[in-house]
């Protein structure tokens, strides 16, 4: 079941942090270029053909004091 | 300042995806200083706007990306702007050379290559704005939503 509420996206998230970078079991996050929202899914969801989902690297930044 | 040939390629190709992707943001000034500009509306429902510098030796290299409304944009419960972190690892931000602009970290230059799209970046942007939300909750620094490298 896709969500796209805030708490369950920062939930996703902080995971993936504490994980190293792997996604929360079961679980990915895509942008829906077509309500142009995060959301988190089910990887057995059926991915539609233009959903870009999110990865470690999507997440990464780098700046250093 | 005038594109050549390979940028200005590349440049149409960005702006196709964006179309496709990303129809609330578009080039502008596509002859000289170009940039990419943008409204997303947040999944808790507030409004942002990013604009995006396109620098003259893109794609080689990296664009600057801004918070560019709202203006000042405020940190955990107003008790600082998020621009005066100026370069801070724990906001992922650059110090800005816009003021009133937040110029987030999407990019550090050395680890841009030209195999990453303006569509990566906006993505990039998008999600640090997320994580910016959720330091408005706690006050918990944006580094703790995003991975570093």
């Amino acid at each position: 079941m896709a969500t796209d509420k805030h708490n369950d996206i920062r939930a996703f998230m902080e995971q993936m942090k504490a994980s190293g970078g792997n996604p929360p079991s079961g679980k990915r996050m895509v942008l829906n270029p077509q309500t142009g929202k995060f959301e988190v899914r089910s990887v057995s969801d059926r991915p539609g053909d233009q959903i870009p989902q999110m990865d470690a690297e999507d997440m990464k930044a780098f700046a250093h004091d | 300042m005038a594109w050549d040939y390979y940028q200005r390629v590349r440049l149409g190709n960005d702006a196709n995806g964006l179309r496709t992707y990303f129809p609330s943001f578009s080039f502008y000034e596509p002859t000289g200083d170009t940039y990419v500009s943008g409204y997303w509306t947040s999944n808790a429902g507030n409004g942002y706007g990013v604009m995006i510098t396109i620098p003259p030796g893109y794609p080689d290299e990296c664009p600057s990306t801004y918070v560019s409304y709202p203006s000042p944009l405020w940190g955990y419960m107003g008790w600082r702007t998020i621009e005066s972190y100026g370069t801070s690892h724990d906001m992922h931000t650059w110090k800005s050379d816009r003021p009133g602009w937040v110029k987030i970290c999407t990019y550090r230059p050395e680890g841009w290559s030209v195999e990453h799209s303006m569509l990566k970046i906006i993505r990039k942007g998008l999600l640090w704005i997320f994580a910016y939300e959720c330091h408005l909750q706690d006050g918990k620094p944006i580094k703790n939503f995003l991975m570093d490298a």
